[in-house]
């Protein structure tokens, strides 16, 4: 989740949402270990941080609602923007996706999800730092973590935004009415990663409950059948026809498998579709800005250069976790992360001012389900780019 | 301008967790008796309070200097109570099976060209595994954490 952020925030202080710090329950990590989230410690320390929570008010979490569905349907023009314009090489998208995902968006294939990053005080607009269009993660603790401490620690009247467990009940059914009847779907993340086998995990209850039949394999466990017509399998070498992967499409395109995905597409239904590409890329915030000049939930930004922006953040189109973000200030570079990408090419983004909360930069994680906004989750950094590592801090308004 | 109030709270129904994720959890935390089984031993394979290990994750998560000296062990024989010897098992658990998904003992990744007889509904034909999940590792592998 890169997100980037510098100290400032608002100067009416009054009107700001609150952080409050509060005693964390007995024995919290057994309860949210019950509840799934088994990486509630990371090599940084506490990962799920109840020492604290944030405080909003409705007014504010309206603010929030809007402007995630409002992003998400202004994320859906830029798609056929791109499309039209073929605008994909800025956008670092292999050739031969091009096609396929020309295909997939004219079939309409349907997204399950997808997570607006949004610097927000409580009084100016939330800005868009990104979306997180493809794997986006953080989605347990947003759901149903937050959710139980809530239910504990306030009782049943409070309030979270958070109808995320109900819309993703609501959105199953309407993805798998498109599918041939009795398929069944099956959910893929790598082997090596406790928070992706979790969010995959909790992601295939969820079809299940919508009464899907379902079953997870690890991406390296899938196998490869030509014969006799090319087709992705199970170990038991069943045919797969419906894919959820919490993977990259830019990795499957790039692995050996991917000169397969052309031959197999007409036959497979995958999820998040592979129009996501667009969305995934970091292009999109400057076709976003391109499109929306001064909207207020979004950033100055280009693909050219900061054209005389002295403050802002160079990105790669392709990164993940915050990795190889660099930070300009005065125009000069002032602070960047390491990491494996960019060969791909950059985007420039004007630095937003993001509020601090005694020391704690926080962002706003606000998912949108089936394109509805549906919720919110809260990672907080002490540093100037959030990172996977980042400690989620639970929520609530009155 | 006055904004209307939008309730957030959940109006449907109380969240159950699934069958796959307390399947996921009890095979994870060692609270499945039908998981497989693990102890806590030290570096010559004597079995130690789990306490030890529950502490040396614990050191680890914050980055504790020095190299771990407690592990878990997975399967095999020998004792189960403190001061038995540990062995035939494994310091990783099996993957196997849980939440309904079905993972091969054998790491997909890397491996390919293996054929299998297949099982119901199977097309039969040579099958190659292991060219999907590579990406990762080239971007230092573990999960997507977007």
């Amino acid at each position: 989740m890169p997100a980037l952020m510098v100290v400032a925030g608002s100067e009416d202080k009054e009107k700001n949402m609150k952080r409050i710090k509060i005693q964390p329950r007995e024995n919290w990590q057994t309860k949210v270990e019950a509840s799934g989230l088994l990486y509630h410690h990371n090599p940084d320390g506490t990962y799920w941080n109840e020492s604290a929570y944030y405080l909003f008010n409705s007014q504010q979490i309206d603010v929030l609602d809007d402007a995630a569905n409002d992003l998400d349907r202004l994320a859906m023009k830029a798609v056929q923007y791109v499309i039209d314009n073929n605008r994909f090489a800025q956008l670092g998208i292999a050739e031969e996706a091009i096609p396929l995902i020309k295909k997939s968006w004219m079939k309409k294939d349907p997204t399950l999800y997808g997570r607006f990053d949004f610097a927000y005080d409580g009084v100016n607009p939330p800005r868009m730092l990104e979306y997180n269009a493809d794997t986006p993660t953080a989605l347990l603790e947003a759901s149903v973590i937050q959710w139980f401490w809530l239910q504990e620690v306030f009782g049943a009247g409070s309030d979270q935004f958070n109808s995320i467990h109900e819309k993703l009940l609501e959105m199953w059914p309407k993805i798998f009415r498109r599918w041939e009847e009795g398929s069944k779907l099956y959910l893929t993340c790598v082997a090596d990663s406790m928070e992706d086998l979790v969010t995959t995990t909790y992601l295939m209850d969820t079809a299940i409950e919508a009464g899907i039949k379902a079953e997870l394999i690890f991406i390296g466990d899938i196998g490869l059948g030509l014969e006799p017509f090319a087709r992705f399998t199970t170990l038991d070498d069943i045919t797969i026809e419906n894919l959820f992967k919490l993977y990259p499409w830019e990795w499957l395109l790039a692995d050996k498998y991917g000169q397969n995905l052309v031959q197999t597409f007409d036959r497979m239904n995958w999820i998040e579709p592979i129009w996501k590409l667009i969305l995934s890329s970091k292009g999109i915030l400057p076709i976003l800005w391109e499109l929306n000049p001064g909207h207020p939930n979004l950033l100055e930004a280009y693909f050219d250069g900061p054209r005389g922006m002295k403050e802002f953040v160079r990105k790669p189109l392709l990164s993940r976790e915050g990795a190889n973000v660099t930070v300009y200030h005065e125009g000069k570079e002032g602070f960047h992360t390491s990491g494996t990408y960019g060969e791909e090419g950059y985007i420039y983004q004007a630095l937003v001012p993001i509020a601090c909360f005694d020391g704690n930069y926080p962002i706003l994680g606000c998912w949108v389900i089936g394109g509805n906004s549906a919720g919110m989750g809260i990672r907080e950094s002490q540093t100037l780019v959030t990172n996977n590592l980042s400690p989620f801090v639970p929520h609530r308004f009155e | 301008m006055t904004r209307k109030r939008r309730r957030k709270i959940r109006k449907s129904h109380e969240i159950v967790l699934g069958v796959a994720m307390l399947s996921l959890v009890a095979t994870m935390t060692g609270c499945d008796d039908s998981a497989q089984s693990r102890r806590c031993v030290d570096s010559t394979g004597k079995v130690v309070t789990e306490e030890n290990c529950r502490q040396a994750e614990t050191r680890r998560y914050y980055g504790g200097g020095g190299p771990p000296i407690f592990f878990w062990y997975y399967g095999g024989g020998g004792g189960y109570s403190p001061g038995s010897m540990a062995g035939g098992g494994s310091y990783a658990p099996a993957r196997g099976y849980y939440g309904g998904g079905r993972f091969s003992t054998s790491p997909g990744l890397g491996s390919s060209g293996g054929s299998s007889s297949g099982g119901s509904g199977s097309l039969g034909g040579s099958v190659s595994r292991g060219g999907f999940g590579g990406s990762a590792g080239a971007h230092g592998g573990g999960g997507i954490g977007g």
